[in-house]
């Protein structure tokens, strides 16, 4: 998985340079969401976090005509028909990167960032599912708890997208 | 001196049943095989197959060929019948055994899976389920490979065989053998019979 997010990012920025020459874009891998807790909200907000627990914001930024995080929403396990004794296993990883800009300076709008430079970064490996340009439900399940109101020329759309993988279990036993 | 009427079984006796009482099954699935040369026919006793020695040597002389880790079925036998005689409507003569064997070992098994098509009738199948090995008493009589492409770029291709073999009264069933785990080790992994040369 952290193989494809990789390859999506290096993607859309080839894809920006190609478009757009270089530009400053703010791009992010794995984001969580933060859990705050303040006198009146209990919300939280996407961030990086790394292992020593410090949070990095991931969000707009006006020094940056775009950006994008990736969020991992879920995944599921089934069996799949192995051979000889074992099956195996089958992981879906289903995803969703949160993608914003500022149509002004980027001269573009969300749609044709997501037809020119989104879809086309997704790998064979993983598959589109859907798009959602409906920027105040994206800001609510990303910024739970705040009402976070974006300029009209802020434009921030996500696409869900689904990463299958099969392996066999006895390969990820830790062997100490 | 009195008559003797002779029945099949010795003496009429048929052996006695186990029960079990923890409700243990065997599981599914052809999940490995091997082709045994038919010079080994004579040689097929319990105690040779369950011999891991007796395998290993049969392999190292080229006379064993063992195919781990497949996915396949074995359909049970049909019965092959003629015109019975006296009161039997229909006389059974044998069973009709197909196995058919996945391998997913597809890169350079050409030339193998096509000698063994070219040489089926010198071959006696033998395969494992969960905890049994199955051998067969009589030669293959017929050997069909495949290794059919399908339009999802996410399926393996495999070679699927599909092979036949016949088994005549008295002994119409498939000998089932109660596998040990080194037997059961050979159907599970690879071996390679250079490095055991060298060694």
């Amino acid at each position: 998985m952290n193989e494809i997010i990789e390859n999506i990012n290096e993607r859309i920025l080839a894809g920006i340079n190609c478009l757009k020459g270089s530009i400053p874009v703010r791009a992010f891998g794995l984001a969580k969401p933060v859990n705050l807790i303040d006198d009146s909200i209990d919300g939280s907000l996407p961030a990086i976090i790394d292992n020593e627990g410090e949070c990095y914001y991931v969000f707009t930024d006006d020094e940056y005509p775009l950006g994008f995080y990736h969020r991992l929403i879920s995944r599921t396990y089934g069996k799949q028909k192995g051979y000889g004794d074992n099956d195996l296993d089958a992981q879906t990883d289903e995803l969703i990167i949160v993608v914003w800009g500022l149509s002004k300076q980027l001269e573009m709008q969300a749609e044709e960032v997501e037809r020119e430079i989104i879809i086309p970064a997704i790998p064979a490996k993983a598959v589109p599912v859907q798009s959602n340009f409906d920027a105040k439900t994206v800001c609510q399940t990303e910024w739970r708890g705040y009402n976070y109101i974006n300029k009209p020329e802020e434009f921030i759309f996500s696409t869900r997208y689904r990463i299958s993988t099969v392996f066999n279990r006895k390969c990820r036993e830790i062997k100490c | 001196m009195s008559l003797i009427y002779k029945t099949c079984t010795s003496g009429g006796q048929i052996p006695t049943y186990n029960c079990n009482a923890c409700g243990e099954t065997e599981g599914g699935r052809v999940r490995g095989a091997a082709y045994i040369h038919k010079s080994l026919k004579s040689a097929l006793t319990s105690a040779n197959l369950l011999s891991i020695a007796w395998w290993e040597q049969q392999i190292e002389a080229g006379l064993i060929f063992v195919i781990p880790s497949t996915r396949g079925t074995f359909d049970g036998g049909t019965a092959n019948t003629v015109t019975g005689f006296g009161d039997e409507t229909n006389k059974k003569t044998g069973k009709t055994y197909v196995a058919v064997i996945n391998d997913a070992n597809h890169a350079g098994n050409q030339a193998f899976y096509q000698a063994l098509e070219n040489n089926f009738a010198d071959y006696i199948l033998a395969f494992r389920t969960e905890k049994e090995l199955r051998v067969a008493n009589e030669v293959l009589t017929d050997f069909n490979m495949q290794d059919a492409v399908t339009e999802n770029t996410e399926d393996p291709v495999l070679w699927a065989a599909t092979a036949t073999w016949v088994q005549k009264i008295p002994n119409t069933l498939v000998e089932v053998l109660t596998l040990t785990d080194d037997i059961k080790e050979l159907f599970s992994k690879c071996i390679d019979t250079e490095a055991s040369a060298d060694a």
